[in-house]
């Protein structure tokens, strides 16, 4: 059994969701796959506390949402000087646990999750950025694992992507810097 | 959540609004994007972000964050970047109706997707010199 299988399986049972455009603009096509936990999930289909909450959970279905058909995606080179990337692998690395950045509007949100293939990601959980205080803090320390402890309940044995490079997890990525 | 879309609901949710807003909002970054590197990979490869910068009046940092991400992009900060790279945008109005293919969280199995790569080696461990070998980066 591969975790091709698995993520199909986990989605027959209610516990992902594959997260697709519901049109793709001219030009675009679905050059890559991201699905989405329970957790993730019921921000994007509510019900929702307020006005607010629910505006800021549209925006950011349409952030991860992105990740399918953008062409380039944006991705920091270094999480910690991330400027406006969509989106980076955050440190320390091995933990390959990656983020999807949705700025505005405040407060900004960072789903984390990991790459089961190359092209797929799979969003796991759903920070409040300022709730995660500096790099290195321990409440981002904590987000991380709590990431890497969906993965583990989700997949169990099976290991996310690794690589060394961007293109080992991401096509058509350009990697941002400081001017 | 199609259906909320559906010209007989009187009501359009907030959340579909939101949606839609931000989805807009990365239609247009994504032409700004390819625009600024298709100059950079074809008649203008000294084009930098400075360059634009210093062109529409704007920081070369703020230029970084305009290319990072969609953010909060506005039609104002869309003429002046398209405008700093000698371009304009066109627009056009299509029924949505018409262009829908399939739900948003759909049961459609996971595939292999096969897709060129166009950026084949930039190195992602963070901690190290970066390595850039005939990789894409902004510059």
């Amino acid at each position: 059994m591969s975790i091709r299988d698995e993520v199909n399986g986990l989605c027959e049972q209610g516990r992902l969701f594959r997260l697709r455009p519901i049109f793709l603009d001219p030009g675009l096509r679905e050059r890559r796959e991201i699905y989405v936990s329970e957790e993730v999930n019921a921000r994007f289909s509510g019900p929702w506390d307020d006005p607010s909450v629910e505006i800021r959970c549209g925006r950011a279905q349409a952030d991860l949402e992105a990740f399918v058909s953008r062409d380039p995606i944006v991705v920091a080179r270094d999480p910690r000087r991330a400027g406006a990337s969509y989106m980076s692998r955050l440190i320390p690395p091995r933990d390959e646990v990656w983020d999807i950045r949705s700025y505005d509007p405040t407060p900004g949100i960072r789903v984390l999750g990991r790459f089961a293939e190359k092209d797929v990601f799979i969003a796991l959980t759903w920070e409040v950025r300022r709730l995660l205080n500096d790099f290195d803090s321990p409440e981002w320390r904590t987000a991380i694992r709590r990431c890497a402890t969906a993965w583990i309940n989700l997949f169990h044995v099976y290991e996310p992507l690794r690589g060394d490079y961007f293109a080992d997890y991401i096509s058509d990525a350009i990697f941002d810097r400081e001017p | 959540m199609i259906e909320s879309l559906d010209l007989d609901i009187d009501k359009i949710p907030l959340a579909r609004l939101a949606f839609f807003r931000e989805r807009l909002r990365h239609h247009f970054h994504q032409l700004i994007l390819k625009k600024f590197l298709a100059l950079q990979d074809g008649r203008s490869p000294e084009f930098t972000k400075k360059k634009l910068a210093d062109r529409i009046h704007r920081r070369p940092e703020v230029i970084t964050r305009l290319l990072g991400s969609a953010g909060n992009l506005t039609l104002d900060t869309l003429s002046d970047l398209l405008l700093g790279m000698g371009a304009i945008p066109e627009a056009q109005v299509v029924d949505l109706v018409s262009k829908l293919q399939e739900p948003e969280f759909s049961p459609k199995k996971m595939e292999h997707i096969e897709t060129p790569s166009l950026y084949s080696a930039t190195l992602v461990r963070p901690l190290t010199a970066p390595q850039n070998g005939g990789a894409a980066t902004l510059r």
